[in-house]
């Protein structure tokens, strides 16, 4: 099958490769109809996610036609059109039954390379170098999911590719910061990075309620997406973000913000100054931190930030991804 | 750590700070239903098809943020 593989920093190409076959009884094989390239997958073109290795093909936001099946999958047939996440968790875990999928303790080989580098190890994660699995990704002719009994769902024949393929991470991803960012009824929300994620976290923060968001970014068509979206926005280029929410907020502040892994400069120092009940945060500015770090837990809240193991977690990622 | 997040200025403003990786399995559905009923449609954000062989041509406009790119699709089974 032709396949996207990375070569190294700054070079990936699209070679031909094996087909991939089913090896577990809960895997599926599925046939690709669409996938889509991540912002995150830019952490791995740019050289940011080590260790990858010649050959290791990318992209976790993937889409298909199963065309085979492991014994144990029952819930899904051949034929059938599928949407898969990103993470690859058992459903059976600790973590799973709590539905902290991303948190699945089962799904990653490498957990303890992932743990030393990051202080913890997330579930496995498509074409997203060895540390977390090294399981090939979706941007091919065809993917080989594992646990597919419990990861992918079926796809209604009235929902195109186009409107399911982001189920896959962006939508959820975004709607998952609006839901952390506990939105009240008519709320005001700030949301710093306007990429893809940015523009899901957008709308669901509206869906969820949300009164006004105001979006912050500097490219102009991101800007003007936002607003197609129904956000207010600002151009942080061009004026001072601190400044023009407390402008816009009768000087009190939004009421949560959310930062997008698009934002590239150090903000928390002004966060704190505007927010007054809660903020999510998905990964750090990358003037802070060089990896795409990834918090250690799903749900920190004050207790856990006091407790020696979350802190000794926290130094020992902190160390090691530190530029 | 304590230099890189003002957990000072948190505390006096009483904030709450979430993170976490997405728990994609446990939104799919209830997002397929939203997408279904119409409350919105996800297509919105793709600014640039392409063919899986455009791929790397993509990586590096959509890193460069070149052409406008927002969301980069490949359709390899086409």
């Amino acid at each position: 099958m032709r396949a996207l593989c990375w070569h190294g920093k700054g070079d990936v190409r699209v070679d031909t490769v094996p087909d991939p076959t089913i090896q577990h009884p809960r895997d599926a094989v599925i046939k690709i109809t669409a996938c889509a390239i991540c912002g995150s997958d830019l952490h791995l073109l740019d050289g940011y996610q080590p260790p990858m290795e010649t050959g290791d093909i990318l992209g976790h936001e993937n889409m298909g036609e199963v065309i085979e099946l492991g014994s144990e999958v029952t819930n899904l047939k051949i034929g059938d059109r599928v949407v898969v996440p990103f993470t690859i968790s058992c459903g059976q875990c600790w973590f799973c039954l709590k539905g902290l999928y991303s948190c699945c303790d089962r799904t990653n080989p490498n957990a303890e390379m992932a743990a030393k580098a990051m202080g913890q190890s997330p579930a496995g994660l498509f074409g997203f170098s060895h540390m977390l699995g090294g399981y090939s990704g979706g941007q091919a002719e065809y993917l080989r999911v594992p646990m597919a009994d419990i990861g992918p769902i079926k796809v209604p024949t009235s929902v195109p590719d186009e409107q399911a393929l982001f189920l896959s991470d962006i939508f959820p991803t975004g709607y998952m910061a609006a839901v952390n960012a506990q939105i009240e009824a008519g709320d005001t929300v700030a949301i710093w990075g306007c990429g893809p994620v940015g523009q899901f976290a957008i709308r669901s923060a509206l869906l969820l309620g949300a009164g006004r968001v105001i979006a912050i970014d500097e490219v102009p068509e991101r800007l003007a997406m936002a607003e197609a979206g129904g956000a207010e926005t600002i151009d942080f280029s061009k004026t001072d973000v601190y400044d023009e929410l407390m402008k816009r907020t009768n000087k009190r502040g939004p009421d949560s913000a959310s930062m997008r892994s698009a934002a590239r400069r150090p903000v928390m120092g002004r966060l704190t100054q505007c927010s007054t009940r809660s903020r999510r945060q998905r990964s750090w500015p990358r003037t802070a931190f060089t990896s795409f770090a990834r918090p250690s837990c799903a749900a920190a809240r004050p207790a856990p930030f006091r407790s020696p193991a979350f802190m000794s977690a926290w130094a020992t990622r902190f160390r090691s991804v530190r530029p | 750590m304590g230099d890189k997040i003002p957990l000072g200025a948190a505390m006096n403003k009483g904030l709450t700070i979430k993170t976490g990786q997405t728990h994609v399995q446990a939104y799919t559905k209830p997002l397929m239903k939203r997408i279904e009923a119409g409350d919105i449609d996800p297509s919105f954000v793709v600014t640039h098809p392409a063919s899986l062989e455009d791929a790397p041509a993509m990586y590096k406009k959509f890193r460069d943020k070149e052409d406008g790119v927002i969301k980069v699709v490949l359709r390899p089974g086409r």
